[in-house]
């Protein structure tokens, strides 16, 4: 079945369509909310609330890209406004006269030997949401700026930031 | 003419193609003369070359679709699992009459001035007990955010760690059991309410003690 | 600095490396620091013993484990850092070290599972570990150590302490005027107080043990879930003491009485609980304890 007669069923509110769906792209949603959060429980928690908020957005897809596309959009946005949700919320159980802040900036400094994957997880969150976005899936400055929600300067120096460590890391 | 320190500047939107064209035919021109700006150039490429040749796709440790179809079908999310946590709660700790879990006895203002029959006690009860359920629902969130963040970074810390926190984690949890069981007998007690609400603390302590290291 | 990897930069970069990196693991580092500044100290593993002394100098001294890549020492003689730089990111580095900080700093270490010994500072002390031990010695104005599972211990006379540890013993000494500790499960030992102005001693399950005098109108707090409690005051107090489900052992004073139910009237309600009021000596200084499950029991002082 075509993935237009798919999502026009799953419109409707046939569950089993959706399942379709959703073993037609959970493991790239997965992937990208590994990557995106650097954490596996986080990204199985996230990958879920995707495809929850999709059945629920369902009706807002006009079927003018491929559902993957919007799919990933969708994808993004959790991911990163979950991100800083989190972070607010963190603050406010935490104290602010903490010894060390509980978000430590990652060493600026060259660890060696690491592995592409392992570099980027250890980059500054920041950073490494635009690199992902950027470099590994192929969103444009522009994109990545509106859902993180800065300027595109800023996208772009974060972009610059995230190969400079990673090249440091990697030692190339 | 570029230097090479204009040319590094420019090199990740020139590798990006987005260089109007005579800025790009500037830094090109650059590099084909300058063979420490072009190695940096390549290195940068071979990044860019390997991070688009990772695998976007990674399958979840297990199938996740059973979760995400009760979640469909049954409606419910995370901010109705807390209400209903929060009505359990306010059930359990029952009509009996509290004393304010405040440090000291709060006297009775006219928020709760009640009248002296039957029916007027109850209500001051319920009051009370309602405040009771919300300081421990808020206790119990913050606990919540905390256990989110130690979940989140647990794999910065020894497993050997991670039991034994779950384990003092544990002792809590049952120590505040045994303290709600006892309220539930004597609910007049003040010092239930102050072990109560330092036991819940502890907790929060730990939790957070446990999240600043795993940052 | 800015991000441009010019010959220049690079070379900086080597510069600045050498002068922190150390020679076969071996760190030999000075800096210049204020009477009154901030030592910071972050490591993993390994033991730090920090020494205040007399002298407006920082120095570090000791050797790198072997998962360590080197001590960095950043900053100015107002707060300096110090941390123990490991081989990979997500493991921890270890070193033995021995710092030694003008006696009126600051010092806050952060130490995974290294060993911690301060002694000698007179400033303040903050010192946070998971798995290791942390010690103080000395008379400062203010020391706060938390560990998670390893045992803390503090003796001197210093104006404010506040220690915790979820699972270690907590030891304390010789305490000042005003003492906070805590543990979960690990036992809570305070000996010899002596006028004790403030003191509140917390545990979920171990057993806390105190010994010594209060102030004329100190007052003490225990409060204990399931462990017991011990006490040995030998200086007047007005005791009051309740349990829910535990047992009252008075060795100086009258025995406790049963909790009135809170309804009188109705003889099948059986709430247990015990509560015990006295005096003992002059009283003045004020002793509460409260426990859930565990026994109190009251000795005399030595």
């Amino acid at each position: 079945m075509r993935e237009r007669e798919v999502v026009a069923r799953a419109k409707d509110g046939d569950v089993a369509a959706f399942e379709q769906l959703y073993r037609a792209n959970s493991n790239r949603v997965y992937g990208l909310c590994l990557r995106l959060s650097g954490n596996a429980t986080l990204a199985q928690e996230l990958a879920q609330d995707v495809f929850v908020r999709a059945w629920q957005r369902l009706s807002t897809f006009r079927g003018d890209s491929a559902f993957y596309s919007w799919l990933y959009t969708l994808a993004v946005n959790m991911c990163y406004s979950e991100r800083r949700s989190r972070m607010r919320r963190l603050a406010r159980v935490m104290p602010t006269d903490d010894l060390t802040p509980y978000e430590k900036p990652a060493r600026e400094r060259p660890e060696h030997g690491l592995d592409l994957e392992k570099a980027i997880a250890a980059l500054p969150d920041g950073a490494r949401a635009v690199f992902v976005m950027h470099d590994v899936h192929g969103f444009k400055h522009a994109e990545i700026a509106e859902v993180m929600g800065v300027a595109t300067g800023t996208c772009k120096a974060q972009l610059h930031r995230a190969r400079k460590l990673l090249r440091e890391s990697l030692g190339r | 003419m570029s230097t090479c320190d204009d040319v590094r500047e420019r090199l990740d939107d020139f590798v990006d193609g987005l260089l109007e064209p005579a800025e790009a035919a500037a830094v090109a021109g650059h590099l084909e003369g300058c063979a420490s700006c072009r190695r940096e150039e390549q290195a940068l490429r071979a990044l860019l070359r390997d991070a688009a040749a990772l695998a976007d796709t990674v399958a979840p440790p297990r199938d996740l679709w059973p979760a995400i179809e009760r979640r469909l079908r049954h409606g419910s999310g995370a901010w109705l699992r807390g209400l209903a946590a929060a009505a359990a709660l306010l059930l359990a700790v029952g009509g009996a009459l509290l004393a304010r879990t405040a440090p000291a006895p709060a006297p009775s203002g006219p928020e709760t001035a009640v009248q002296l029959d039957g029916t007027g006690r109850l209500q001051e009860a319920a009051l009370q007990a309602a405040e009771m359920a919300r300081l421990e629902a808020e206790y119990d969130q913050a606990a919540q955010v905390l256990l989110v963040e130690l979940r989140a970074r647990q794999d910065r810390l020894p497993p050997q760690t991670v039991a034994q926190v779950e384990a003092s984690l544990r002792t809590i949890d049952t120590a505040l059991g045994q303290i709600r069981t006892a309220l539930a007998q004597q609910p007049s007690e003040t010092g239930l309410h102050m072990m109560l609400a330092s036991t819940h603390r502890k907790k929060i302590e730990l939790l957070r003690r446990v999240v600043r290291v795993g940052a | 600095m800015r991000g441009t990897m010019s010959v220049k930069s690079l070379a900086w970069c080597a510069l600045l490396a050498a002068a922190t990196a150390s020679a076969q693991g071996r760190v030999d580092e000075r800096r210049a620091a204020a009477a009154d500044g901030t030592v910071a100290i972050e490591t993993g593993g390994g033991s730090v013993r920090v020494v205040g002394w007399d002298k407006a100098e920082v120095t570090v001294t000791g050797t790198l484990g072997a998962d360590s890549q080197r001590v960095e020492v950043r900053g100015d003689r107002r707060k300096l850092r110090i941390e123990v730089v490991p081989e990979r990111h997500d493991h921890p580095g270890a070193a033995d070290l021995e710092i030694h900080v003008p006696a009126g700093s600051r010092v806050e270490v952060e130490a995974f599972q290294a060993a911690v010994d301060v002694e000698g500072v007179t400033g303040s002390v903050r010192a946070e570990t998971v798995n290791s031990s942390i010690t103080f010695t000395g008379t400062a104005d203010d020391v706060r150590l938390e560990s998670v599972n390893g045992g803390v211990s503090v003796r001197g006379r210093s104006a404010r302490i506040n220690v915790e540890s979820v699972n270690g013993p907590v030891d304390v000494s010789d305490p000042g005027g005003d003492l906070q500790a805590g543990t979960v499960n690990g036992p809570l030992k305070v000996s010899g107080a002596l006028g004790l102005a403030r003191g509140r001693l917390e545990s979920v399950n171990g057993r806390v043990t105190f010994e010594g005098k209060l102030a004329a109108r100190g007052a003490l707090d225990i409060e204990n879930v399931g462990g017991g409690v011990d006490l040995a005051i030998s200086s007047p107090a007005d005791y009051r003491v309740s349990t829910f489900n535990g047992a009252i052992v008075n060795e100086i004073g009258p025995g406790p009485q049963a909790v009135r139910g809170h309804d009188e009237d109705d003889e099948d309600d059986e709430t247990p609980g015990k509560e015990l009021t006295f005096s003992a000596g002059s009283g003045g200084a004020r002793v509460t304890v409260t426990t859930l499950n565990g026994r109190v029991r009251i000795m005399k002082g030595r």
